[in-house]
């Protein structure tokens, strides 16, 4: 369809919410520009690439890229999963080790710092200048509490300005362990057939538990013999509570953060967190959600491992991820069937395309650092995100 | 081999695709493990599976693919096991240890998703007859980004 509204009125100032913002290619398209082109993206956790040579493959938005560390000098970098040649992708495995990234097409080579090593039989190239024909580099990497961002703008905020108020909470992430955390488990990776900001919505919206999740609640109260106390605590616990963290990012605390528990067997992170725009932490697990088209998404769900601790402890903390998340989870699939797959059938009802986000906008109370502060069911999270997103895409 | 064996894998078979799920549950022995793993992983206390079910999850499973409310199972899917190539690789710790492939044709909300892979199980004599200790799939898929295997494989 072609898109008559911009990007500006495409969210109300009453949080009514175009349905086209899921549907469209040209939002999407311009989302990859806007959001994808110039803030903070995470590629990466240290632990993943830990040794020198270590190398993973992921996205950055939609492009394929390589974060590799250095063979020779430890450094992290970012490299766009390209040979300059002839554009085939030069590494294929989701991980590894290697000093070398040879395209198969010709044989170009490279180093794992990006630099071009060498082009078979270079002699017809002339006088090419190898010096500005290595693998294209994100401008800007840096880590926070041992998670890699990466950016494709030259110049902005600095990772610490960006993550703001969000950064306290990725240090209690890293914290889990009494020894830190590591991403040594493998990912669980899933896909649909819909927007992916449908799954940062998902992510960290209490409001839904009780509905989508009635099954599992059913599960959790054979499994202990009385009633779970999630949607309780959601509803009446004034300690649950979601904040607006600016700059897109949002958290929704059960209790402390540093102790608090969700009360329903999905895992020991003591909240569910967003970083925008595209990764999340909840139950057990690093969550990076990878655009693919307006209508396409995969997801890839890292269980947090906690160095320190004997194995059968981070054996348990899968089985608890198992159990709820995943492709055969008992409560996963059920947030794709529902807030993915049958908000993606009903939206095809675009003749009076406006949805709803306004629940608890009358209730957001400032706090210190320019905070807002939600009820746990609020959607206030949802709007943390579209703030910033209408922001950018503006 | 014997008859026995392959009838309890075709038993099986026919429970989960006939939605008898409490008779499929009770060809497993109590301390019986259900484990789906991911890639050619074959380490579950380092590495994350599809699943890695106790019988206690087994149970559960059983009891929220009943509920009603288990919306990434309603409608439910419908399935569809082809159990071949079935043989007897050993036997270890008291249990016959069984290899076979399997096709299971799944169709839900119009779509037909096919999955195959090696199935392996472990069988304990009891009762007179056989009872799973074990079940291994290894779907061939299970390392590509996967939508919804809610049901029992």
């Amino acid at each position: 369809m072609t898109l008559d509204l911009t990007p500006a009125d495409l969210i109300t100032d009453d949080w009514r919410v175009h349905g086209s913002i899921y549907t469209s290619p040209e939002v999407f398209a311009r989302e990859q520009r806007a959001l994808f082109h110039g803030p903070w993206l995470y590629v990466a956790h240290e632990s993943e690439i830990a040794h020198p040579g270590d190398y993973k493959t992921t996205f950055a938005g939609t492009q394929p890229v390589i974060v590799t560390r250095g063979a020779d000098d430890g450094e992290i970098r970012v490299l766009l999963n390209r040979c300059r040649h002839r554009g085939a992708s030069v590494c294929q495995d989701e991980s590894g080790n290697a000093n070398y990234f040879r395209c198969p097409y010709h044989g170009w080579t490279y180093r794992n710092s990006g630099e071009l090593r060498g082009i078979t039989y270079d002699a017809a190239y002339g006088d090419i200048d190898r010096s500005t024909l290595g693998l294209i580099r994100l401008p800007r990497v840096d880590s926070y509490a041992g998670f890699v961002f990466a950016s494709f703008a030259q110049d902005g905020p600095s990772l610490v300005e960006y993550l703001g108020n969000a950064a306290p909470y990725l240090e209690i992430v890293s914290q889990q362990g009494p020894q830190g955390i590591r991403l040594s488990a493998g990912s669980h990776r899933l896909t649909y057939n819909a927007n992916w900001k449908l799954q940062i919505e998902n992510t960290i919206d209490n409001y839904h538990f009780g509905f989508v999740h009635k099954s599992f609640l059913d599960v959790l109260a054979d499994r202990i013999g009385q009633a779970p106390p999630i949607m309780q605590n959601v509803m009446n616990n004034p300690e649950w509570r979601t904040i607006d963290l600016g700059n897109g990012h949002s958290v929704h605390e059960f209790g402390d953060p540093r102790t608090g528990n969700n009360q329903g067997q999905l895992g020991d992170l003591p909240f569910n967190l967003i970083v925008f725009p595209n990764l999340c932490f909840v139950g057990a697990q690093l969550r990076h959600v990878l655009p693919k088209k307006a209508d396409r998404t995969e997801v890839r769900l890292y269980p947090i491992m906690h160095e320190g601790v004997p194995d059968e402890d981070n054996a348990a903390i899968l089985r608890v991820h198992e159990g709820f998340y995943g492709p055969a989870g008992m409560g996963g699939a059920d947030d794709i069937e529902v807030a993915f797959d049958r908000v993606s059938d009903g939206l095809a009802a675009d003749e009076h395309d406006w949805l709803i986000m306004a629940r608890g906008m009358d209730n957001e109370q400032p706090g210190e650092n320019g905070i807002l502060i939600g009820h746990a069911a609020d959607e206030l999270p949802q709007r943390a995100f579209y703030r910033q997103w209408k922001a950018l895409m503006a | 081999m014997s008859n026995e064996i392959s009838e309890l894998l075709y038993e099986e078979a026919a429970a989960i695709d006939e939605r008898r799920f409490e008779d499929w549950l009770a060809l497993y022995t109590e301390d019986a493990i259900y484990w789906v793993p991911q890639g050619e992983e074959d380490d579950p206390v380092h590495r994350v599976s599809i699943a890695y079910d106790d019988h206690r999850r087994l149970h559960e499973r059983v009891l929220r693919l009943t509920s009603g409310f288990a919306y990434s199972q309603d409608p439910p899917s419908r399935t569809c096991h082809v159990v071949g190539n079935v043989r007897v690789t050993g036997e270890a710790d008291g249990a016959i240890h069984v290899a076979s492939n399997q096709i299971v044709t799944e169709v839900r909300r119009n779509v037909q998703n096919i999955y195959s892979g090696r199935f392996e199980h472990e069988l304990v004599a009891a009762d007179g007859g056989y009872r799973i200790r074990r079940k291994t799939i290894r779907l061939m898929n299970s390392d590509v980004p996967l939508g919804n295997v809610t049901f029992l494989i």
